[in-house]
């Protein structure tokens, strides 16, 4: 117990509260970066913009690929069940049927 | 009691009205705040408008000063006659008159006025009284943290200093930080200067530097017996020797856990401030920041203290002079130069010399060529010092002399022979 209140008073504890104090390079009420960062960040800014870029346009590439990829399945070959006259007549009955109740 | 209460009532309206105007403010500032834009600058914060005063009217009575001193002993560099004639631009005394004025041609040009128009505000700034919340330093930096030397941007945002987003803010401290982060950032393991031909460092120099670097990260070597504390003689030492404590601390904050002394030495390298004067005293005056860090100043000059021995032995593992700019072939102090000189170059360890301008530094290494060139090796090329202070000065017997404090630097050291095979 006195070991905690020391440390308290010697402000350590201010200190090391483990980034939840607000950062001193964001506006404290906007929490837009300081125009000090933007100038420490601006020699790294167009090499982030490529890695970006990069990484980017590989997910992207990836994305686009399967899904062409995909796009282009044949289903053709896949067996359909025959259906007779009289059945596709009296499911077109009941089509209209259907669509003239809903008409009302 | 009626005179009472009318001066009550009166003093309640404009209370009301000034909490009226406060609360149009209020709702004001709520929808900046919704909409993330910025609040109007208060009238506190330091611009180059608010910051412009020509120096002859200037609120401050030691720059009115300083204008008067100009017009008393400069010279127009149009006419050679007396000064007597403010430039518009700059505010800063310049010329006999305006027709000098516009007839200086390279000074329009070179648009030399905007740097005089900045040390005109930074004087200004410095005594505007504004709060200075970029004084206060950040305390020791967590051990997975590594500093960026790379520029002063770089190394105040991987320091956590306050965010300083004006110039007059970077001006106020890169002043005062110049010395220590110059010394830190030539000796650090990231250090920004690099062996040539990407840098300024020749292969001399990057010798004499892995001999520091070797005691300064004494973690990463398999032996780790404990030494002396390093050594760094600032030799003629003027304002640096001023700087308190927790400026210097700065430096050590660069090299966890190593100990350091700073050795002051000349003539002016202790001032007493409750006195007003530089105290000379027959012992060197030690002064403990911490148990890593002590400050010694030693009033007399380099030589003095090398011919009676008291710094002997030198070691260039562990020392290292830095001449901040000693200007040493002015025509009143080379003679003394001259004497010091040699006693830098015997001890072999690295003399890093800086200077005020282009023409300062080259002057000093025209002079240390001719007069030692035969005993010294370079260790590094004249270059543009990466922590130089951003504060512009001018001089005052010549006010288009313009410069910023440590804005070059160079090295050398004295010449060793190595054993040759018969």
């Amino acid at each position: 117990m006195l070991q905690i209140a020391r440390f308290e008073e010697d402000g350590e504890g201010e200190e090391k509260n483990f980034g939840t104090q607000q950062s001193k390079y964001h506006d404290p009420r906007t929490f837009k970066m300081t125009p000090a960062m933007i100038r420490a960040r601006r020699p790294f800014f167009w090499k982030n913009a490529a890695t970006f870029a990069v990484l980017s346009t590989i997910t992207v590439s990836i994305y686009a690929y399967t899904y062409s990829f995909l796009g282009k399945d044949d289903f053709s070959d896949v067996p359909i069940p025959p259906i007779t006259e009289e059945e596709l007549t009296k499911l077109k009955k009941e089509y209209m049927a259907e669509q003239a109740a809903n008409k009302k | 009691m009626f005179l009472a209460h009318r001066s009550v009532t009166r003093s309640v309206r404009s209370t009301s009205a000034v909490a009226g105007v406060a609360q149009k403010r209020g709702i004001l500032n709520i929808f900046r705040n919704a909409l993330g834009m910025d609040l109007p600058p208060s009238d506190d914060d330091p611009t180059p408008e608010n910051r412009f005063h020509p120096w002859d009217s200037s609120p401050s009575p030691d720059l009115r000063q300083r204008a008067a001193t100009i017009r008393a002993l400069a010279k127009c560099p149009v006419t050679g006659k007396e000064i007597n004639y403010t430039c518009p631009l700059s505010g800063i005394p310049t010329h006999h008159s305006r027709e000098a004025w516009e007839q200086d041609k390279e000074y329009h040009e070179t648009k030399k006025w905007e740097i005089l128009k900045k040390v005109n505000i930074y004087e200004h700034d410095l005594r505007s009284g504004r709060p200075f919340p970029e004084f206060d330093f950040p305390q020791q930096q967590e051990s997975d943290a590594q500093v960026n030397l790379s520029t002063w941007d770089l190394y105040f945002y991987t320091r956590q200093y306050y965010s300083m987003d004006t110039e007059f803010q970077l001006a106020a401290v890169t002043k005062m930080l110049s010395y220590p982060i110059t010394m830190g950032a030539l000796l650090h393991q990231f250090s920004p200067y690099l062996l040539s031909p990407k840098g300024p460092i020749t292969l001399e120099g990057l010798k004499s530097l892995a001999a520091l670097r070797y005691s300064l990260y004494p973690f990463q070597r398999a032996a780790t017996f404990k030494d002396r504390p390093l050594r760094m003689f600032i030799i003629g030492a003027r304002a640096e020797g001023q700087l308190p404590g927790h400026v210097w601390k700065q430096f050590q904050f660069l090299f966890p856990e190593i100990e350091f002394e700073l050795h002051f030495i000349g003539p002016e390298a202790f001032y007493d401030r409750e006195k007003g004067t530089y105290v000379s005293s027959s012992r060197p005056v030690v002064k403990r920041v911490d148990p890593y860090l002590s400050m010694v100043y030693h009033t007399d000059y380099f030589h003095v203290f090398h011919e009676a021995q008291d710094f002997f032995p030198y070691d260039p593992y562990l020392d290292c002079f830095f001449l901040f700019h000693p200007g040493l072939s002015y025509p009143d102090v080379k003679e003394l130069w001259k004497k010091t000189m040699p006693g830098l170059l015997e001890s072999k360890c690295p003399v890093f010399i800086t200077g005020y301008h282009e023409q300062d530094s080259q002057n000093d290494w025209n002079w240390l060529m001719e007069n030692f060139g035969k005993d010294l090796d370079v260790l590094m090329d004249r270059t543009d010092n990466l922590f130089s202070s951003t504060k512009w000065e001018l001089n005052d017997l010549d006010p288009q002399e313009v410069y910023r404090f440590n804005q070059k630097i160079f090295a050398v050291r004295g010449k060793r022979y190595h054993a040759i095979q018969q």
